[in-house]
């Protein structure tokens, strides 16, 4: 199996191996850059259910203000999906560049979901084209402009699905068997079937560490990894992918769908158009966030159980379990049914350690040290989620009496004005939970790359990534958000009539 | 067999796409080096037409520029996914030029978007600043990507050593810019590039002139002519010396080509290229010889770009008479399953049907001009 405690090959003349100090400057920059990105594509994955939707309604009831704002709305998904394609392709190539060993996963387990990836972006990028190009053209049968549209999502929802199933490869390096346990973390079970040659894994793991990434320069040395897996498509068969996408399409429908409402709510506030006109928008943009959010407790609770069962030391951080182990009612309940389970904590994951075990140790040290944080992240994003349910239900004010009474007495105000000021609390609370999720489900996995097999490290490039390099491509990233946000702000704010403003009191 | 068939994939996938793809780069780095020209001269001769001109190419450019980025993703997949190797060498060695590319597509992109979405709401100095900042941008990421083709086509400025009995490749700092095959090559897909896109900016511009009385059209043909030939004669030039680099450097490269005719094909096509633009200054015959332009500068650049590119096979690097063949550089770690590659061919296909259709409702069904904005201009 893999060598716990690679030797270096002597004479090695390229010195890239374990370059801790430039990975931990590049990391900076890729966080960046993602959650720019990110930022983009949420709405391209999230809000194109509220359009459709609204323009589904405006065909269902023949009704011109649901079409005019689905057509409106439209203009957010193209402008946020150009701009989350070529933010997703800057990202690519930050991949390719700057983690240029990485190239060696692309080349093995991502291969096929990144192909297909590709696949799924071109069908997005001519359908959506398309789409916002014959709004009102289907004079005779409008649902076929719904069917483009409902085209357009499943080229996201693929993309989607195929870019995260190769994020939740990394965290579930799936189809490896028991290398895993059998190298480096023994508390991780078996992971699917070996699909895995152990003897070109074990020539990649030791070499890695030895002459990072510089391994792919050399055409012989990736020969040596030939017939490296038998199974390319492993990673879409992953059950964390399931779990990573479902929770991931639900959390960008929450937050986009609540950022709709707010921006909706401000026009009602401010007066700005006709009030009935916004109360149809924010109404449905409302009612999808709140199903939205009555799916995610599921798919959090789903995806939570794959964190115990796969990435215990993750999961011992995350849920403030101390190092010596301890009780937690709630998460026992959860998951044993009963309320008196008792969790392993971190020093019983170090006993299991084989001696000279370094990365096992690291990664305890790194998911013990990086605990309050991830701890404090992962529970801003729960606290978060049970105030958007809460949220959620209040909204249905709108439509039963007896909600509508309850609000009025919990919260001491109509359920117009909870609705209208719950867009706002409720969408700083979904960019919340989502900005936290993801940060600690990445800063968990320190500092692997791939759990368990590939420290990050060890696929930085072998050029010294500079903290002025770092500073000038986190400034372009910057302002690529900030371009974002002034076109968006053009689009739906410089252009709202000032005539129409008055504003309504709630 | 294994190989061979992950060599078949490998080379099917990259082509297609490859192609594909520098038809838009080549329209987009065009459009991004004229449409400032259109609106410089406008703001000089104090002529509105120019700038409502640009304004138009500039809507058009948004929309190739997209589908051009989406191509080059997928360029850059198939090539960690098929070909890793030359992948890693392309941004470890050429770090420095490629790094210039990506920076490249980032002003652009930020730029481009700028400028789009800035017209008429900054003073007009400062919006061509935007514009000009568009045009570097372009010009950077085609500058650095050529530095790939030229690794390949004479391995310059590359440091190599060995260990275990392989041999490794690594950065030579800013050496691979003084690669003698670089520079003609970028030069090159710049003046073809600007020389392509202006001769189709005529073309539209007579067509719509034609059609109609507006001044918009008629006034910018003058200058897209003279942009057309300037631009398709420095094409023809830059080409010739290439081929004169790549006969001292790359002799398996010329030799091949030479030998197949295609040295003798290149140069009457750059040579009809040029002819065929100054043809188009003729008031009577450009309406004919403006696309014709366009399309011999696209033959030109594609052919080019196809024959010196096949003239290596069967090495992927070429290093005087031998090289590094495909099938030592291709990725080994899987066999490609053959629906990968054909599923991506026929969606390819079918979404490039699609969108040539989308812009035909875009351009003349349902053109930027005669689109209305709702009442409340906002959700």
């Amino acid at each position: 199996m893999v060598g716990s405690s690679p030797t270096p090959i002597a004479g090695w003349v390229l010195s890239a191996g374990s370059n801790w100090a430039a990975a931990n400057i590049a990391e900076l920059m890729t966080i960046v850059g993602i959650y720019v990105h990110a930022f983009f594509l949420i709405f391209a994955v999230g809000f194109p259910i509220v359009v459709l939707t609204l323009e589904s309604i405006g065909i269902w009831r023949e009704d011109e203000d649901y079409l005019k704002l689905a057509r409106n709305a439209s203009k957010l998904w193209g402008i946020t999906f150009a701009a989350g394609a070529v933010t997703g392709t800057l990202v690519e190539f930050g991949l390719v560049v700057v983690w240029s060993g990485s190239i060696a996963l692309i080349a093995s387990m991502a291969a096929a979901p990144l192909i297909i990836e590709l696949y799924a972006f071109i069908i997005e990028i001519v359908l959506i084209g398309t789409y916002l190009t014959t709004f009102n053209r289907f004079k005779r049968w409008k649902g076929g402009h719904v069917l483009i549209g409902i085209g357009v999502l499943f080229g996201t929802n693929l993309s989607a699905y195929m870019i995260l199933a190769v994020n939740a490869w990394m965290q579930v390096p799936w189809g490896t068997g028991a290398m895993v346990a059998q190298t480096f973390l023994p508390w991780v079970p078996s992971l699917g079937p070996q699909i895995v040659d152990p003897a070109k894994l074990k020539i990649l793991a030791t070499v890695l560490p030895v002459v990072g990434s510089s391994l792919l320069s050399s055409p012989g040395a990736f020969q040596l990894l030939s017939n490296f897996t038998t199974d390319p498509w492993i990673a879409v068969l992953n059950p964390e992918a399931n779990a990573t996408y479902l929770h991931n399409l639900l959390a960008a429908v929450i937050v986009t769908s609540f950022l709709a409402s707010a921006y909706l709510s401000f026009k009602i506030l401010k007066g700005y158009g006709k009030e009935g006109y916004n109360w149809k928008g924010l109404k449905v943009s409302f009612l999808v966030g709140s199903i939205a959010t009555f799916l995610q407790p599921v798919a959090g609770d789903v995806q939570g159980r794959l964190l115990y069962e796969f990435q215990r030391n993750i999961f011992n951080a995350t849920e403030g379990i101390p190092k010596n182990g301890g009780y937690d009612p709630v998460i026992s309940l959860l998951l044993y049914g009963n309320l008196n389970h008792y969790f392993l904590g971190s020093n019983y994951l170090a006993s299991l350690l084989p001696p000279g075990d370094t990365l096992g140790q690291l990664t305890l040290n790194a998911s013990n040290t990086y605990a309050p944080f991830l701890h404090f992240l992962y529970y801003s994003m729960v606290i978060s989620g049970v105030i958007l349910v809460v949220l959620s239900i209040g909204h249905f004010g709108l439509y039963s009496n007896f909600i509508r009474k309850l609000v009025n007495v919990l919260f001491r105000m109509k359920i117009e004005t909870f609705v209208l000021y719950g867009s706002f609390v409720g969408s700083a609370l979904a960019i919340l939970a989502s900005v936290a999720g993801w940060a600690s489900r990445e800063m968990g996995r320190h500092p692997w790359t791939v759990y368990g097999l590939v420290t990050y490290n060890d696929v930085v490039n072998a050029h010294q990534i500079t903290p002025l390099f770092t500073s000038a491509v986190i400034a372009l990233e910057i302002g690529i958000l900030l371009a974002g946000l002034w076109g968006i702000h053009m689009i739906y704010f410089k252009k709202l009539d000032p005539r129409r403003r008055g504003g309504v009191s709630h | 067999m294994f190989l061979i068939s992950n060599v078949f994939w490998g080379l099917a996938s990259i082509g297609t796409t490859f192609f594909l793809h520098i038809f838009f780069v080549t329209v987009v780095l065009g459009l991004s080096v004229i449409i400032p020209v259109f609106e410089i001269i406008g703001v000089a001769k104090r002529e509105e037409n120019f700038i409502r001109f640009a304004r138009r190419l500039t809507s058009y450019l948004v929309r190739v520029d997209l589908f051009a980025g989406v191509l080059a993703t997928w360029l850059t997949v198939f090539l960690a996914a098929y070909w890793p190797s030359l992948l890693y060498i392309a941004t470890n060695v050429l770090f420095y030029p490629i790094s210039l590319a990506v920076a490249g597509i980032m002003i652009a992109i930020v730029s481009t978007a700028l400028y789009w979405y800035t017209w008429d709401e900054m003073s007009r100095k400062v919006h061509i600043a935007v514009g000009l900042f568009m045009s570097a941008g372009a010009l950077m990421v085609a500058f650095g990507m050529n530095s790939i083709l030229a690794l390949m086509f004479y391995p310059y400025g590359v440091k190599t050593s060995t260990a275990l009995g392989l041999t490794f490749f690594s950065s030579n700092g800013l050496n691979p810019l003084a690669n003698p095959v670089f520079l003609p090559l970028a030069l090159f897909s710049w003046f073809v590039s600007i020389a392509m896109a202006s001769l189709i900016v005529l073309t539209f511009a007579l067509f719509r002139s034609r059609n109609g009385p507006s001044d918009e059209f008629r006034i910018t043909v003058r200058t897209s002519k003279i942009i057309g030939i300037v631009f398709s004669l420095l094409g023809l030039v830059t080409v010739s010396w290439a081929l004169m680099e790549l006969h001292d450097f790359s002799q398996y490269v010329y030799q091949q080509m030479a030998d197949r005719g295609f040295v003798s094909i290149v140069l009457i096509l750059g040579i009809s290229a040029f002819l065929f633009s100054i043809l188009s200054l003729s008031r009577r015959v450009d309406l004919l010889f403006a696309p014709i332009g366009a399309f011999a500068n696209y033959a030109f650049l594609m052919f080019f770009e196809i024959s010196s590119n096949t003239a290596r096979y069967p090495y992927i690097v070429v290093t005087g008479n031998t090289g590094i063949p495909a099938d030592s550089i291709i990725n080994p770690m899987f066999s490609i399953p053959s629906i990968l590659p054909l599923a991506g061919m026929a969606v390819i296909a079918l979404m490039l049907g699609t969108f040539l259709l989308t812009l035909y409702l875009a351009f003349y069904v349902f053109p930027v001009d005669r689109r209305k904005g709702t009442s409340d201009g906002a959700l």
